[in-house]
């Protein structure tokens, strides 16, 4: 997962920025549960911890705000400038980077926006006259009431001011980090002009041509997993309900811990026993790395609801490596297809059946340009 | 040899006068400062120029007595507000220019929306107009998403649009409302030709064009529509200005939707007749914008757009004179509809600090690189500029050049104007490279695909409702 990176200016002058911050990182919460902000007003840059679990009326003045969203405290301030990064390699806020994305507001009220030329995505949209709205997630500069104009290029440096809107650099952007298509963003984003649901209903539909055996329903593993199983089962003409009923909203691939992956799941995913009961379930998921959520879910399908078959698919080829650029995962030890054999991981996950797609097919049905590296074995 | 004056001093007029001379007539003008494209065309034809204020009746009078031309041309609006036109329709001088009483179209955007409603000009917009900052606010409230805008013409500047459907950024975007109200109300105190009262309308959101047509009182003729871009900075971000850019013809909109804004042009013309008694003889634009609920009026201009009168005048193929002669002349059913099958990018060039600081952007040298432009086969005109003593040119604080680049296809249009663009040389200039690239081309082709697939659906729906609390029902239809 990559971080959720947000800025914004105001070109009419110092106003309440706060509910422009937070629900612009709220939008991004999908990135993880850390939101921090800098924002610039009379009293110069100053911090702003974001509870995005409190919707509450505050009054923070100012002209400009960065700000982010992630498992962990990505902005920073050094000296005059504060800036929000994610990627690796160094920062230099009103420079290029080479393999990190930052968002960066100086105290003399120069803010800068940085796309690298590969892996990690920002776009720039507008709000009337008055808000140049800056975001990692599409769908964050739509929820403030913005029109998105574009994505920026790879190596595209933004430079906004009350005085005028400079790009320097950037070119057709690298390869995008696969993750972002198959689960980081939101399904209602866009990555370069490419709908994120788009993608994702290719790959379902992807995915289905590998399911072999004979089914009575489908469901989706909450939340990423529905949009896929949707699209698997129109495919595959079998029915589609919901199978599970979230009581918190966590994405539990980010976190580090087993016995907090495990309560994450057990609590985003209490089965619905209508929905399997005496049936042969195909059960849809994003994404398999350690294996945890679907051993989890085959359970709940089979001994609280009854399921007579459970099989599995998932639109990705399994994680084999941790990302060296820096998005949050389990490390190698924890993926299960780098210990044991297929079959081995259908018994030891208690299903009947496993589908994913293969790194080939997958590059194939995804139709952009990703970052693979994270699906080898290094 | 016939003789035209000019009266203005921008872009715009630089234009109108290369387009006038290129139908061989003698050229004069009347600026406020010294515009050295205009000079040049002046001095070539063997005419000659007087500097003087262009909204001064008195002085446009005395410029055209000197020069009794056969016809004058006035430019900008604020000499048609000023009575420029009637003055010297008075003196007998045929004159191609909005008068006062009919301009008021353009002048007073509430005397504007007012006739549309009255006399049923289609492409109309809910509004409401209120002295009082609170009331306008509340009025903003119950529309959702508002434009908020000072009732007179201020330049193209002073409007505020404000998104309003999230109910959840509220106490930020009132905020930008009610300093939008304010705002437009104190722009109008620097005028003191009308009250001080603030429009406030539903936003729309779509394909921005201009229909820039001339109307002799009976007879429409329309060029060719423009897109104007009104946001001062690169991607379309920051503040309104009096415009970035153009392109046209606009391959996005489709012959209907360049006929409805002929239409609302045409029932305007007729509208201001019934209302004022008086015929609208001049140039009468329609700034539309292509929405969800079909083609509706933004505004109108009483003259040529800035920067639309380039597209208009280059893609113009006939003559320009005998053309502006026939619409003074209530002679305009003759003239034929003629243009180049080519394509147009224009772009601003604008000193650093414009639109929010003038201070900053006055007295900024810079350079045109005439080998360059020539080389690149584009146009020059000089807009907020003068000759500076030391060689180059000064900018004044607004616009300094605009450039026209055109080509068989917008892309080789768009080539032409970003190659013109870097032959201008100066510290602290700023132009939007955005305008009329292919993305920007592929962004209002989707946009108007979108807001066009919901209007038609919509198809006519009469009476529109607006309902505000602790009020009741205003309806509009």
């Amino acid at each position: 997962m990559s971080a959720g990176l947000l800025a914004i200016y105001s070109f009419a002058g110092e106003i309440n920025l706060y509910p422009l911050v937070y629900y612009g990182l709220r939008a991004m919460a999908n990135r993880g549960d850390v939101a921090v902000a800098y924002l610039l007003g009379r009293r110069g840059l100053e911090r702003l911890e974001v509870d995005l679990s409190r919707e509450e009326p505050r009054d923070v003045r100012g002209v400009a705000a960065v700000g982010c969203v992630y498992t962990e405290d990505c902005c920073r301030v050094e000296g005059d400038v504060a800036y929000c990064a994610f990627g690796r390699g160094e920062v230099k806020p009103g420079a290029p980077s080479d393999a990190a994305a930052y968002v960066a507001l100086t105290a003399d009220g120069v803010l800068y926006a940085y796309r690298p030329p590969r892996l990690w995505h920002l776009a720039v949209g507008v709000h009337g006259f008055d808000f140049a709205l800056i975001a990692t997630e599409t769908a964050a500069i739509e929820v403030l009431g913005g029109e998105v104009r574009r994505s920026l290029r790879g190596g595209e440096l933004l430079k906004i001011t009350r005085l005028g809107v400079v790009s320097t650099g950037g070119e057709q952007p690298g390869e995008v980090c696969a993750m972002e298509y198959v689960y980081s963003s939101r399904l209602d984003s866009e990555i370069d002009g490419v709908e994120v649901a788009e993608v994702r209903a290719r790959l379902g539909e992807a995915l289905a041509a590998k399911v072999k055996n004979s089914l009575d329903v489908i469901v989706g593993v909450p939340d990423t997993g529905l949009y896929y199983a949707a699209w698997v089962a129109e495919k595959l003409g079998v029915r589609h309900v919901p199978g599970f009923v979230s009581t918190v909203r966590k994405r539990s691939a980010l976190l580090d811990d087993v016995r907090d992956r495990v309560s994450a799941i057990q609590l985003k995913a209490n089965v619905v026993k209508h929905a399997a009961r005496g049936m042969r379930v195909l059960v849809i998921d994003d994404s398999l790395i350690s294996g945890l959520t679907l051993r989890h879910i085959a359970q709940l399908l089979r001994l609280r609801a009854g399921a007579k078959e459970v099989h599995a698919a998932v639109a990705a080829p399994p994680l084999r490596s941790q990302c060296p650029y820096g998005v949050k995962m389990p490390p190698d030890s924890h993926m299960v297809f780098n210990h044991l054999e297929q079959d081995t991981v259908t018994k030891a996950l208690e299903l009947d059946g496993l589908y994913y797609l293969t790194l080939e097919e997958f590059q194939r049905a995804i139709g952009v340009r990703v970052c693979t590296l994270c699906f080898k074995r290094r | 040899m016939d003789r035209v004056l000019v009266i203005g001093d921008g872009a715009r007029e630089h234009a109108l006068a290369w387009g006038l001379a290129r139908s061989g007539v003698r050229l004069y003008a009347l600026m406020g400062h010294l515009n050295p494209g205009v000079a040049q065309l002046v001095r070539e034809s063997g005419g000659s120029y007087r500097l003087g204020s262009p909204t001064s009746a008195a002085e446009a009078v005395k410029a055209a007595e000197e020069f009794s031309p056969d016809l004058v041309v006035v430019g900008p609006e604020e000499p048609l507000f000023a009575g420029v036109s009637d003055a010297l329709r008075e003196r007998g001088f045929i004159t191609l220019g909005a008068s006062s009483g009919v301009a008021i179209i353009e002048q007073r955007k509430d005397v504007a929306r007012g006739l549309q409603w009255k006399y049923g000009v289609p492409g109309r917009l809910v509004y409401g107009v209120f002295a009082d900052v609170a009331e306008a606010y509340s009025f903003a409230k119950a529309l959702g998403s508002v434009a908020i805008k000072p009732v007179r013409q201020a330049g193209g500047k002073g409007v505020r649009v404000v998104y309003g459907e999230a109910k959840y950024l509220d106490s930020t975007l009132d905020e930008v409302v009610a300093r939008g109200a304010q705002e437009a109300k104190a722009q109008l105190a620097s005028y003191g030709d009308v009250p001080q009262a603030v429009l406030v309308e539903e936003a729309v959101w779509g394909v921005e064009y201009t229909v820039q047509a001339l109307v002799d009182g009976e007879s429409v003729f329309a060029f060719l529509p423009v897109q104007d871009n009104p946001h001062a900075y690169e991607l379309g971000l920051g503040p309104e200005c009096g415009g970035m850019g153009t392109v046209s013809p606009l391959p996005f909109i489709e012959e209907g939707e360049f006929h409805a804004a002929v239409e609302a042009i045409k029932a305007t013309a007729e509208a201001v007749r019934r209302e004022f008694g008086v015929e609208y003889v001049g140039v009468l634009s329609g700034q539309m914008m292509l929405t969800a609920m079909g083609p509706v009026v933004i505004e109108y201009y009483s003259r040529f757009g800035d920067p639309e009168a380039l597209n208009a005048v280059y893609l113009y193929d006939g003559d320009l004179y005998d053309l502006f002669l026939k619409a003074a002349t209530k002679k305009l059913h003759k003239a034929q509809r003629r243009f180049k099958a080519e394509y147009t990018v224009v772009k601003a060039i604008a000193p650093l600090g414009y639109p929010l600081d003038r201070r900053l952007a006055a007295g900024r040298v810079f350079h045109v690189d005439w080998d360059a432009v020539r080389r690149a086969g584009c146009l020059v005109f000089f807009g907020s500029a003068e000759p500076a003593e030391g060689g180059g040119y000064k900018t004044l604080g607004s616009r300094a050049v605009e450039i026209l680049g055109a080509g068989a296809t917008p892309e080789e249009a768009y080539e032409r104007a970003e190659r013109c663009a870097a032959a201008v040389k100066g510290e602290g200039l700023f132009y939007r490279s955005d305008i009329g690239s292919p993305e920007y081309m592929a962004a209002m082709k989707r946009k108007a695909e979108q807001v066009r697939a919901v209007y038609k659906w919509r198809g006519e729906r009469g009476e529109r409702l607006v309902w505000e609390p602790g009020k009741g029902l205003i309806r509009f239809g």
